[in-house]
């Protein structure tokens, strides 16, 4: 309580109203009348302050009203434009005003945030929020990414989002194009190394996050040589630190393929039983046995038509010729190489390591890069899974990770997900009790299924123009941000509004530019936090 | 036949206000005006009442009354009071009790004892702002510059209010929203508004004969000017400035307002009368419940009419 007016008198001398309460309910909102020089937008944050409590409010929708009634606005309005007679209106601002419909976020009653159960009382002052209001919001924060969106203060919080358990509680990140996707992904994934307890896996369609002479990536920043190991197809001019991305062919599992490549029924039968038969070798001898051999081994279990489009199917896949030439990653097995460390034990160690580790995928077509990003997430899945069965302690050493990637319907699509379960669907479900989180990018949330889309506890919107993609996120949240539609509409580049079950209220964000990041890291490297918002 | 009736009506009072003759009115009486402003603070004066509880042989009412203040385009105060007041009429004597002072009105009946009462307290509040107000200030108050005759009170204290508002120089001007004033049967503003409408149309003037001004070139309008100071061609052109808000075009906006926040609105009615019922019944003042039924009925027919309507 004491502390309670020890904040209001030093915010004192700021706080200005803005408006009055002039009705409302906890189910619709609150109705707030401006004052004419208020300058407040959709989605900025204002405080009422009623008796002991405190209602932290988010303007949802802005309207115009008046005194005057309607009919004679509408008459006055003719008169001025058939007539072009010149009026002076008088007590203009009392008369002609704007209105603010708002949602409660939170109460503050006695230092205690809140859920909306009351109401302010009519003709409440309402201010504008202090941004060292909602310094609570930063409870257990970890990862910084920008600052609270508040347009009408000229002061500014930065906001951390708590990364524990936040992370294996999945993430979808979505918005239009060119709203800033990669821009949050990597301010977030800084944010991971600069705790160094997390580790993230990222798959990288457009070789984007590594960084290169054009694209600021990761490698941009101080720590990236200790934190940030990538891997990448290119044989030449490799960057510094860079890995070879190579899979020997013999790492692949069925599971692999599985809900992520288009294969029927009688072919999934098929690799079951070959895998079945062969174990790790299954690919090489799909590719090396003849039509005797293969008859004899499984007698009519498998057609040869079967067998023969199978064979061409995984080839045009993994790049391999019928004549066993390998193509840029997938590898044939050999002796050298079956004693040399797979890219799956350097992840692993990575991991341990608290590393950020990039997967370049740029350089393979679809099915290639669905059967990496499925071989690699399965190898972490069971790995994580077994630990936690049968090694504990070894458990407990792994960190929670994150798996990033794009263009998430094409691995958690409804379309995708009716021919069959996939690793992604797996971990969606249950990869929080395992600590392996989903960090899902997508521009149609629309296409993945409402379960999915539920599971996704996290969501970080940047502005969805499309109606059925936006109801598709608002009734999938975790919190209620049904008012939220036309913010949502209205966000700019490098807007977000965060909805999680670890942040007090659905958070409107200034997420930092990277870029931004990155010039100011290398300006003075000491220095770990950015000066200026916004992207 | 409808019509036909409707038409022997309107043809009786043409006939009679035709049959006599009607003012001379010329051109030259008319002056166009045109809006000036003016550093003067231009104040409204205006007062409301209503009748909370009518008891038959008493009631009790809730006058208001309120000024506001206006220098060029912004207001500068608005300022407004309320006041409780009951009247009972013991034999043929109206008794009304004013906080602490108990007034003997000479008026025809209750509500007529009520508007006494109004005027008195707005005559009050104007009367304090010509004491505070500059000169060359002007002072609308909503309504004429004189009472009749047998209104003493009313005429003493308006008469002060003119004493002080010339020697400090300020600008009182009356406007009357209302006039019987007829010639020949026919109301004076009727007459003058018809001329004006074939000869000045679309101009605001001022007949300086009669004082009666248009204030704006587009209302319908003209109003009847009580002004007993000279410039009366300034003062209207400044009250023509305040005259162009286009909710109530043609009417000086400040008086609008005044109007607007000395109006006892009905919820205020209900929320006076139930906060007097109660204290009543808390008082054991069974008195007033009984009373009130001697006078209400009517009231209640209308509601029900209303309802089932």
């Amino acid at each position: 309580m004491i502390y309670w007016i020890k904040e209001l008198i030093e915010m004192g001398d700021k706080m200005q109203s803005i408006g009055n309460v002039i009705g409302g309910s906890t189910e619709k909102g609150i109705s707030i009348r401006l004052k004419s020089d208020a300058k407040v937008n959709i989605g900025d944050i204002i405080s009422c302050k009623n008796s002991e409590a405190t209602f932290y409010l988010k303007i949802t929708n802005l309207y115009i009203s008046s005194s005057v009634p309607n009919q004679f606005i509408e008459e006055i309005s003719g008169k001025k434009l058939e007539r072009e007679e010149n009026y002076h209106f008088f007590d203009k601002e009392e008369r002609f005003y704007k209105i603010a419909e708002t949602k409660i976020l939170k109460i503050k009653n006695n230092d205690k945030l809140k859920p909306p159960k009351d109401v302010p009382s009519y003709f409440s002052e309402v201010y504008l929020a202090n941004p060292k209001e909602f310094e609570f919001l930063n409870e257990g924060g970890e990862i910084e990414i920008g600052y609270l969106k508040n347009e009408a203060s000229s002061e500014s919080l930065k906001i951390k989002l708590p990364a524990n358990n936040l992370i294996s509680h999945h993430m979808l990140i979505v918005a239009a194009t060119g709203k800033g996707k990669s821009n949050f992904a990597k301010v977030f994934l800084k944010g991971i190394m600069s705790c160094d307890k997390y580790s993230a896996i990222v798959f990288d369609p457009h070789n984007e996050y590594y960084g290169g002479e054009s694209i600021k990536g990761l490698r941009d920043l101080p720590n990236a040589n200790n934190k940030v190991i990538y891997f990448t197809p290119l044989t030449e001019n490799l960057p510094a630190g860079a890995e070879k991305l190579e899979i020997c062919v013999s790492d692949l599992e069925p599971e692999d393929f599985f809900g992520m490549v288009d294969l029927t029924s009688a072919q999934q039968e098929a690799i079951a039983l070959i895998y079945k038969t062969y174990g790790k070798n299954w690919i090489k001898e799909l590719f090396e046995q003849n039509i005797d051999e293969r008859q004899k081994t499984f007698n009519d279990k498998i057609q040869n038509v079967t067998f023969a489009t199978l064979k061409r199917k995984i080839g045009k896949m993994l790049d391999i010729s019928e004549n066993m030439e390998e193509g840029i990653i997938f590898k044939m097995p050999s002796n050298e190489e079956s004693k040399s460390k797979t890219i799956y034990d350097k992840i692993k160690e990575e991991l341990k390591n608290n590393k950020i580790i990039i997967i370049d995928t740029s350089m393979v077509g679809g099915d290639a890069e669905k059967i990496i990003t499925s071989s690699i997430v399965n190898k972490v899945y069971n790995l994580y899974r077994y630990n936690k069965q049968k090694k504990p302690k070894e458990f407990n050493i792994y960190p929670e990770v994150l798996i990033l990637f794009e263009e998430a319907p094409r691995v958690l699509g409804s379309e995708v997900l009716s021919k069959g379960t996939n690793v992604f669907e797996r971990i969606a479900r249950e990869g929080r009790k395992f600590k392996v989180g989903l960090c899902a990018i997508t521009q149609m949330p629309s296409l993945l299924p409402k379960e999915i889309l539920s599971q996704m506890n996290t969501k970080v919107i940047l502005g969805i123009p499309s109606p059925e993609d936006r109801m598709a996120i608002i009734n999938s949240s975790s919190q209620n941000i049904s008012d939220e539609s036309l913010e949502i509409q209205m966000l700019e580049i490098g807007e977000a509004l965060i909805t999680s079950p670890f942040v007090k209220f659905p958070l409107p964000v200034n997420i930092y530019d990277f870029n931004q990041i990155v010039r100011e890291c290398n300006k003075d490297k000491k220095k770990e936090n950015p000066v200026n918002p916004g992207v | 036949m409808e019509e036909k009736r409707i038409k022997e009506l309107l043809e009786f009072i043409e006939n009679n206000h035709n049959s006599k003759s009607h003012i001379e009115i010329s051109e030259k009486d008319f002056q166009e005006i045109l809006p000036k402003l003016t550093n003067s603070t231009l104040y409204a004066v205006d007062g409301g009442c209503s009748i909370i509880l009518d008891g038959g042989s008493w009631i009790i009412a809730k006058i208001k009354t309120c000024y506001v203040a206006y220098q060029n385009t912004s207001k500068l105060k608005e300022e407004s009071n309320e006041f409780l007041v009951a009247l009972i009429k013991n034999s043929k004597v109206i008794l009304a009790k004013k906080d602490n002072n108990i007034t003997l009105l000479n008026a025809k009946d209750l509500e007529d004892g009520v508007n006494i009462m109004r005027s008195l307290f707005e005559l009050d509040l104007l009367k304090k702002i010509s004491e505070t107000a500059n000169e060359k200030d002007i002072i609308l108050r909503d309504g004429s510059l004189s009472f009749p005759e047998e209104n003493q009170e009313e005429n003493k204290n308006l008469n002060e209010i003119k004493e002080l508002c010339k020697k400090k120089n300020l600008f009182l001007v009356g406007i009357n929203k209302t006039s019987r004033q007829s010639e020949g049967g026919r109301p004076i503003l009727g007459i003058i508004n018809e001329f004006s409408s074939k000869y000045l149309k679309n101009k605001a003037w001022l007949y300086s004969k009669e004082k009666i001004v248009k204030f704006h070139p587009f209302s319908d309008f003209c109003f009847k000017i009580d002004y007993e100071n000279e410039n009366f061609k300034d003062i209207m052109s400044y009250i023509a400035y305040y005259s162009s808000d286009p909710e109530i075009l043609g009417y000086p906006y400040p008086l609008f307002k005044a109007d607007k926040i000395a109006r006892v609105m009905e919820f205020e009615k209900v929320s006076e009368s139930n906060k007097i019922k109660m204290v009543s019944k808390h008082l054991g003042k069974e008195f007033i419940e009984f009373d009130e039924k001697s006078a209400i009925f009517h009231d209640l027919l209308d509601k029900r009419a209303y309802r089932n309507g």
